[in-house]
Order: structure tokens, then sequence, then C-alpha cells
């Protein structure tokens, strides 16, 4: 078994932004007579500039596990992953720290993106009031409903402009008016050239996507023209966008 | 303000709306300490240790002797849940801050600062609502060993949190610090030399020095305040590995 590597580089133009090359996973356990789960067993793929790209399968098949190995939260155990550019990460559960405030939320997290005061207050107040939820500013998270804290979630990996947005199932909670919401951002963010990567289990979504990687039987299979009946294509976003 | 003091910071304040530890800040120093002092029979005991760095005995007041003990006791179990829940917080959440662009050294500093500054406030606390009872006989050793016992098991309340959920976590760092203080290093219950495995606590050096400079003139016990300063700071290096593996991946 190969060590596995992982680098990031800065993006320069629209080239790939994740590449992944033979990856694997094996969940394990330490103690004696329980078995080892392998979720990946060579996992190839691509993301490119502009795209938006699906990631779908069955419950269990290794998306979520995909997705952590791709943002850098969970280590392969071999295979290579190369990153370029900064990156926003949306997980499923909302990891967000239960009794700090919606602003001190902000303010943590830009400051790891190395964002000025000014610019934190700006992509708070921006995503305040596109997504709808700036009389909650000062609430704490752990007094917001389940559809405002995935707000913040989404937010906070958005408000550095991120050139690959990972999304595991974003929309959680949404009611329709801010699911549509999402769909209009996560086009424009495409129209823009960021990379929107995203764990879908909806199958009318598919026809939003330009690219769909299905996880099976630990492999990855592109099965866009499979999928995919009305194919949105990335040029055609950004014309729609242009209008 | 750079990462780090933003993210110690935004953990304070965090820290402070856990009314869970602020309660046990409040309810554990006086129903602890204070009741000790005001429920145990004031008689003379004999209590071993050190004098002239001989193991010997020497006749103290039953209060006192409790005051020694159940002040590291207080101290040791609340900083140890504070640690406990710092680390179950830490590994769900602080691998996005890592994601977020925070090296690993900066979130560690923040947390850890954290901890330092949540042991600093529950000994002081400990300390104070001893005096009110008791004047140790040495108070600047015997607060400086109350530091380094405090900041050990806040530490193992780190490391257990890495291998434990929240409830075993909690009922075993309930346990241990009555086991350890309480029982094995208290001079009251053992009279002798603790067995070799009762040693390998964390309690054992300080206390050594509590009961040494809480009640005796002299300080016999300054090789001990190293040995225990030891046993901090090879419990420090496995919690930050620890925490390290816990909220970082590549």
């Amino acid at each position: 078994m190969e060590a596995p590597t992982t680098s990031t580089t800065e993006a320069t133009t629209s080239e790939v932004l994740v590449r992944a090359d033979e990856i694997e996973k094996t969940y394990g356990s330490n103690l004696p007579f329980t078995r080892s789960v392998p979720v990946l067993t060579g996992a190839n793929l691509e993301i490119r500039a502009g795209e938006i790209v699906g990631i779908v399968g069955g419950n269990g098949s290794g998306k979520s596990t995909l997705m952590n190995i791709l943002v850098g939260v969970l280590k392969q155990d071999s295979g290579a992953v190369e990153r370029t550019g900064t990156v926003g990460w949306c997980p499923q559960e909302p990891l967000l720290y239960d009794r700090l405030t919606v602003t001190e939320t902000f303010r943590l997290f830009g400051s790891g993106y190395g964002m000025t005061a000014e610019e934190i207050d700006e992509a708070k107040r921006r995503f305040a009031s596109k997504l709808d939820f700036e009389q909650y500013l000062d609430y704490r998270i752990d007094q917001l409903s389940g559809g405002n804290r995935q707000k913040i979630n989404l937010s906070i990996a958005l408000m550095h402009d991120p050139d690959v947005l990972m999304l595991d199932e974003p929309y959680t909670g949404f009611d329709w008016e801010t699911y549509l919401i999402f769909w209009d951002l996560a086009d424009e963010l495409a129209a823009d050239g960021t990379a929107v990567v995203m764990i879908s289990h909806l199958i009318e979504e598919q026809s939003r996507l330009d690219r769909i990687y299905e996880v099976r039987d630990g492999h990855v299979y592109d099965v866009t023209e499979r999928e995919s009946e009305t194919e949105a294509t990335t040029g055609e976003r950004r014309r729609k966008a242009d209008e | 303000m750079n990462r780090t003091t933003t993210a110690f910071s935004i953990g304070i304040k965090e820290q402070a709306r856990n009314y869970v530890l602020v309660a046990l800040l409040v309810v554990l120093p006086v129903s602890f300490i204070t009741l000790a002092f005001a429920v145990t029979q004031d008689v003379e005991m004999p209590v071993r240790t050190l004098v002239d760095g001989e193991t010997a005995t020497v006749m103290r007041g039953m209060p006192e002797v409790h005051g020694v003990i159940m002040t590291p006791i207080t101290s040791a179990l609340i900083a140890g849940l504070a640690g406990l829940f710092l680390m179950r917080e830490a590994k769900d959440t602080d691998g996005r801050l890592a994601v977020a662009g925070y090296r690993a050294w900066q979130v560690i500093a923040a947390r850890f600062g954290v901890l330092a500054a949540i042991t600093l406030i529950v000994t002081g606390v400990s300390v104070g609502v001893m005096l009110i009872d008791f004047q140790p006989e040495q108070l600047w050793w015997f607060i400086t060993a109350m530091l380094v016992v405090s900041v050990t098991y806040g530490l193992i309340g780190m490391l257990v949190g890495a291998v434990l959920d929240r409830l075993a976590g909690m009922w075993l760092m309930l346990i241990l610090p009555m086991l350890d203080i309480g029982l094995f290093q208290d001079p009251l219950f053992i009279q002798s030399e603790p067995d070799w495995w009762m040693k390998l606590f964390p309690g054992y050096w300080p206390v050594r020095v509590m009961v040494d400079t809480g009640l005796t003139t002299d300080v016999d016990t300054a090789l001990s305040l190293v040995w225990a300063t030891g046993y901090l700071l090879l419990v420090a290096v496995l919690a930050i590995g620890i925490y390290y593996r816990a909220t970082q991946a590549s």
C-alpha cells in the first residue's frame, strides 16, 4: 500500500481544482474480534473550475467519506489528493460551536480564512441578507432552528469566496424558498468559476448538475450521461447568469 | 487580533456560557470543602508526612487534614471535567477550524490556553474557599502543588475525552480524583507509605507536597514537586499528541 499524499496549491485558471487518485479507505478497529470495513478501494475523480458536480450513491456507499478525504478532515489510507486554491466545506451535520453567537461564529471562522474584521462583517451581512437570518445574528447557535443552523453552516463555508465549495447535503432543513435561493447561489458561484461539489440524494436535482459521480463498490463512476437527461452545461449556466 | 488570540478569546466566552461548568465552580467548593470542615470531628489524628527527609507521623486536627485533601479533590474534579468537555467539543468541531485555515499549533495554543485559564480560576476558587476555614503553613508551596495537580487532571480529562464518550468520561472523571486523592493519597486512610501502584496515580506527588506544606512548617518535598511537574509534562505531551490526532487529518 502506497503512502497517502495530499497537496494544496493556489488556483490560477479554470483548470482541475481537485484531483483524487486511487483513494483507498478502510474503517478499522483496534479491538479484537471486530471487523474492518473497506469503503473506498481505488476512487478517482477530477473537479474542474466552474462545474457543479454531484456525488451520488446508496446509503453507506462512502460519499461522505470521499468528501471528507477531498476536504482534508479525514486521512486516506493510500492514494493522493491534490487541491488547488481555497476550500469551503459545509458538512452534513453543522459543525459549529453551540454556545457561540452567529456573529462570533463568523468572527472565529473568518479569522481562520485570513479575513479582516471589515471583510468578515461584510460577508456576515451579505449572507444574512441573502439567506434571511439577519434577525438571528446575536442568537447562540444552540438557540437556532435546524434550518437556520444549516444556513449558518452554509454561510461559513462560503464567506471567504472559496475556489472549491464542498457541500454534504447542504439544503437539509431548508424551506422551499431557501432551497431555491441556494440553487441560484450555486449557479452564480459556478458562473464565477467556483467548483461546487455536493453530495445529493434527490433525483430531480440531477438536471442541475454538470457532472455526476456515483460512489459504488468502493469506486467512483462518472454517470453523467446516464443520469442527466437535460444536461445544463457550464457554458449555458454562465450565459444564463450573464443574462 | 491574530488567529490564536481570536480562538482563545472566543473559547473563553464559550466556556463562560457552559452553565454546567459554572454551576460546578459555584457549588462544588462550598459543598466539598466548607462542608468537610463543618462536619469533621475536631480530634487529633496521626498523619504520615515527611520530616527532615524521613517518613514520620505527626498529630494534626482531622478537619485540617480533610481540608488539605478535599481542596485538591474539588479542583482536580472540576478541571478534569473541563478538560473532558473541551476535548469532546474539540473532537467534533475543531477539524473544521483546520479546514478554515487555522494551523494546528494555533488551535492547540488556544484550546490549552482556555484549559489553563479555567484551571487557574478553579484553583483560585478552591483555595479561596479553603482559606475561610484553614491556613496552610506554607501557602505558596501549597498553591503551586494545587496548580500542578489541577492542570494534570485537566489534561487527563482531555485524554479521557479523546477515547470515551461524554457519559463514560464523566463517570471516570468523577471517580478518579476521589479514588486517587481521596483514598490512595489520603494520609488518614493510608497510614504507611502507599503501595507502588498507588504512586502511579497523578495525585501522589502533588498531595505529598500539600500534606507537607499544608501541615508542617518545613519544606521537605521540593523534589516531589519536581516529580509532579514531570508527570504533568508527560501528560501534557500525550494530551497534545492525542488532540492533534483527533482534530487534524492532512
